[in-house]
């Protein structure tokens, strides 16, 4: 990966200089790398700890196949519980302790309901005190879970809420493609396929003026495979 | 002090990115199949987990768990084209798919889940406070809830034939908040709810406006099931015994914890005579 800086300052600015959300991954890799060199000699580093969740967390959603989600979703959580103890009133800080508690969740063999408990607390204390992240990211978390999860009275889950989070998202950021991308889903999950249609050809008018780089065929991809099931469905 | 009851099938689901279909892949008379209509969306993971019970369960049992396969379906539709297309052996289903499909598949339950403590389970018909006294009031009116995606179930077993669907009584199958939420501001008449569901009502907002005007009788629980012409009289035996130990797999633990189930019980299908005989016909 070539020499990295040796003073804390300029670990810190190199880690900001390569955290670039069109990636690629090594850019990226480079950015957590110098994160931790800090956190190495002083753990409790709030730049260093943030700089390392946020560069975790577009490895675990863009990284590709060869990422130790495990290891790093885990590490993407230490780092975000040890920002909300440092700065409890951040709605970023929360969103990516869900993020990265949902990556975890996701790749557990036995995901437990009362983490899936925690994880909703903190997309909803992310909403509350940042709905705006990235054009609406706490919305789509929120929403997402709220869809996906075991429905009352078992879980979380309550998908009219969801859906009506992720129309939230919409309506106020109407030119992210997650936003489209993830109402559609939650219609799909809702068998909802006419309205999901319609959502998944704006999503994808929208991927190219929004991202570039390895987002962009990301959501491409996502996109492409919610219309082929919408399209098996509305065949039925 | 209230019990907390649960639903006499579980099935483990969780927060996940939303998954493509996976392709059929050919099953054995050693794979298992898990079909719980309206449930939650056979996600990548949600497939990788029924995958992991059902090697774990193999491997308790004796057998080659890499060659065995478990696979989960939310429709019933398509869970009977895998078991017609691909044969597998054992499924873990409803009482209503055992009793919709005994004859054409052959079934033969092997046990019983145990949820909190009993074999059996109940279901409740609620609606707002005051509307509604008897199954009869319900003549005419709107019926809603998940768990009309069993609609021959709840009308004769359920209900035991005193209403018929689509005649005497509209049906909409929906999520049971949902359909809660309607039934609250007047859009459904009655909502149909599973135990576990009627003891969390208070816990809504508007539970307490709604009321219950129906219980049915205890209804037995069931739990895995033979497939007929799949798994040999041996295999029976031993998957049946492999799952005295499904609270302990690395899989099961955690499902039997959230969804309060203590275990499966052997039991012999005839057991279930009585109420095939109610579900044929009156």
């Amino acid at each position: 990966m070539g020499e990295f800086p040796i003073d804390r300052a300029q670990l810190l600015a190199y880690s900001h200089h390569y955290y670039n959300p069109a990636g690629p991954v090594d850019s990226i890799a480079r950015s957590l790398v110098a994160a931790q060199n800090v956190m190495i000699r002083d753990p409790s580093n709030e730049l260093a700890n943030y700089f390392a969740a946020r560069s975790a967390l577009w490895l675990l959603e863009f990284g590709g196949a060869d990422i130790d989600r495990d290891t790093l979703a885990d590490k993407g959580y230490q780092w975000a519980e040890n920002l909300i103890k440092m700065n409890p009133n951040n709605g970023e800080y929360e969103f990516l302790a869900g993020a990265h508690l949902g990556y975890k969740i996701q790749n557990s063999i036995s995901p437990s309901l009362i983490r899936l408990r925690v994880v909703h607390g903190h997309f909803q204390r992310a909403t509350e005190l940042e709905p705006g992240l990235d054009d609406g990211a706490p919305l789509r978390a929120l929403g997402t879970l709220l869809v996906k999860s075991p429905p009352w009275p078992t879980g979380v889950g309550d998908i009219d809420e969801g859906i009506a989070f992720l129309e939230q998202a919409v309506k106020m950021y109407p030119n992210h493609p997650a936003n489209h991308l993830y109402l559609a889903l939650a219609y799909i999950e809702d068998k909802r396929f006419q309205d999901a249609q319609q959502v998944l050809d704006k999503a994808l008018d929208l991927v190219k003026p929004a991202c570039h780089g390895v987002c962009a065929d990301h959501w491409r991809n996502e996109i492409k495979r919610a219309k082929k099931i919408v399209k098996k469905e509305l065949k039925k | 002090m209230k019990q907390r009851k649960a639903k006499f099938l579980m099935i483990m689901t969780m927060f996940l990115v939303f998954g493509a279909v996976p392709s059929l892949a050919h099953a054995g008379a050693r794979d298992l199949v898990v079909i719980r209509p309206g449930g939650p969306s056979p996600s990548d993971e949600a497939q990788k987990q029924i995958d992991n019970l059902a090697k774990q369960l193999a491997k308790k049992a004796g057998w080659d768990e890499g060659a065995t396969t478990g696979r989960y379906f939310n429709d019933e539709s398509e869970g009977l084209a895998y078991i017609k297309q691909t044969k597998p052996g054992f499924v873990l289903g409803t009482l209503g798919f055992y009793l919709k499909h005994k004859d054409s598949l052959g079934l033969r339950v092997i046990n019983q889940g145990i949820v909190h403590g009993k074999t059996e389970s109940q279901f409740y018909l609620v609606a707002r406070e005051g509307t509604l006294k008897s199954l009869a009031d319900l003549k005419g009116k709107t019926l809603a809830g998940t768990h009309l995606q069993e609609p021959e179930f709840i009308e004769r077993i359920v209900l035991n034939h005193a209403l018929t669907f689509g005649t005497d009584v509209k049906v909409q199958a929906m999520p049971s908040l949902r359909a809660l939420r309607k039934c609250n501001k007047g859009e459904v008449d009655a909502v149909i709810l599973d135990e576990k569901e009627m003891e969390s009502l208070s816990d809504l907002p508007f539970g307490s406006q709604l009321e219950p005007f129906f219980a049915s009788k205890p209804l037995p629980n069931t739990g895995f099931m033979a497939i007929q012409n799949g798994p040999s009289a041996a295999d029976i035996k031993s998957f049946a015994a492999a799952t005295a130990a499904f609270c302990s797999f690395e899989d099961g633990k955690t499902i039997c914890k959230d969804f309060d189930i203590q275990g499966f019980k052997p039991v012999n299908d005839s057991f279930y005579e009585k109420i095939r005989t109610q579900y044929k016909g009156k």
